[in-house]
């Protein structure tokens, strides 16, 4: 089991031309209803957040290089750290594609590599979707 | 106040997204958008909350019919939908800056057929605030900059926005 701490945000465009559906021919489209996520260095696409970045960019002690790699159809362990709310959410896209280093809840730093759908979010967050991020725990 | 937590559970959560057809002291009609049946959620005393622009919940129901609903919601033994927050007119914008005056910019986003843009309207609720909830500065908004705005529709192309982050 490896055990991650990011920031993550949500977005609503998942499965509609804002996202660009990475994950379609593996896992089917997106759905901003289901549990799933976009992730930052996908195999197969490229590391976002090294890409827009740089890889040396970094945030706390991590390195934007340093973002470990998922696939499509992956699924992560999310874990909201200001409730320990906590949710199953499959890797279905990719992003993204921002530079943020950034805290909440009292975390430290964290480097911002998922975007949750907005039903993932507000399940995380009971049933809020007016935080901008959150820090999460990721396992795999 | 979230949902008890014999209800609050993966398997049981509902997020359904669509124009609301009915809504009442007690309960909520929504059609999901792609979907043709309606569903309906049923308020808990003390629980369920909702959101029209701000920062905060209220308690009070509102919207009205017409109005997009945001739903999240947990399927109870009976089957029924038990709604822990309704938001009402709620959306979230991401797109490129192309104009700024005053309290108003100009965002250009991506059509959902991915194959046009239009343009957007955000103007800035009174106690709008950053991802990181500092105050918002005019000052630090350029053109050309990428943005995403968190707020509330009250035009078709308009956006009240209370939560942004500029990159």
């Amino acid at each position: 089991m490896s055990v991650y701490y990011f920031s993550a945000s949500y977005y609503a465009d998942c499965g509609t031309g804002n996202s660009n559906n990475a994950c379609n021919s593996v896992t089917g489209p997106c759905y901003n209803s289901a549990m799933q996520c976009a992730w930052a260095n996908l195999s197969g696409h490229g590391n976002s957040i090294a890409y827009y970045c740089g890889s040396s960019w970094l945030c706390n002690d991590k390195r934007a290089s340093d973002v470990p790699l998922f696939s499509c159809g992956d699924v992560l362990w999310v874990q909201d750290l200001c409730n320990n709310n906590g949710v199953h959410v499959t890797v279905v896209d990719h992003g993204p594609n921002v530079c943020f280093c950034e805290s909440k809840c009292n975390s430290v730093n964290l480097m911002r590599a998922i975007d949750l759908t907005e039903g993932a979010f507000s399940y995380l967050e009971n049933g809020s979707l007016t935080k901008g991020h959150i820090p999460v725990m990721i396992q795999t | 106040m979230p949902m008890h937590e014999q209800f609050r559970t993966p398997e049981r959560y509902r997020f359904v997204k669509g124009i609301i057809t009915q809504i009442s002291e007690s309960t909520v009609s929504i059609i999901p958008y792609g979907e043709n049946n309606e569903v309906e959620g049923f308020y808990v005393p003390e629980v369920t909350e909702f959101w029209k622009g701000g920062l905060n919940h209220i308690p009070e129901v509102i919207g009205q019919p017409g109005d997009q609903g945001t739903m999240s919601a947990f399927v109870d033994d009976s089957g029924k939908l038990l709604v822990e927050t309704l938001y009402v007119n709620h959306k979230q914008v991401r797109g490129k800056i192309t104009a700024k005056k005053d309290n108003l910019l100009i965002v250009q986003q991506q059509e959902p057929t991915g194959l046009c843009s239009s343009g957007i309207a955000l103007k800035f609720h009174t106690d709008a605030v950053t991802f990181d909830d500092i105050p918002v500065d005019m000052n630090k908004i350029s053109v050309g900059q990428s943005i995403i705005a968190q707020g509330e529709m009250v035009g078709p192309n308009l956006l009240d926005v209370y939560r942004i982050e500029v990159n």
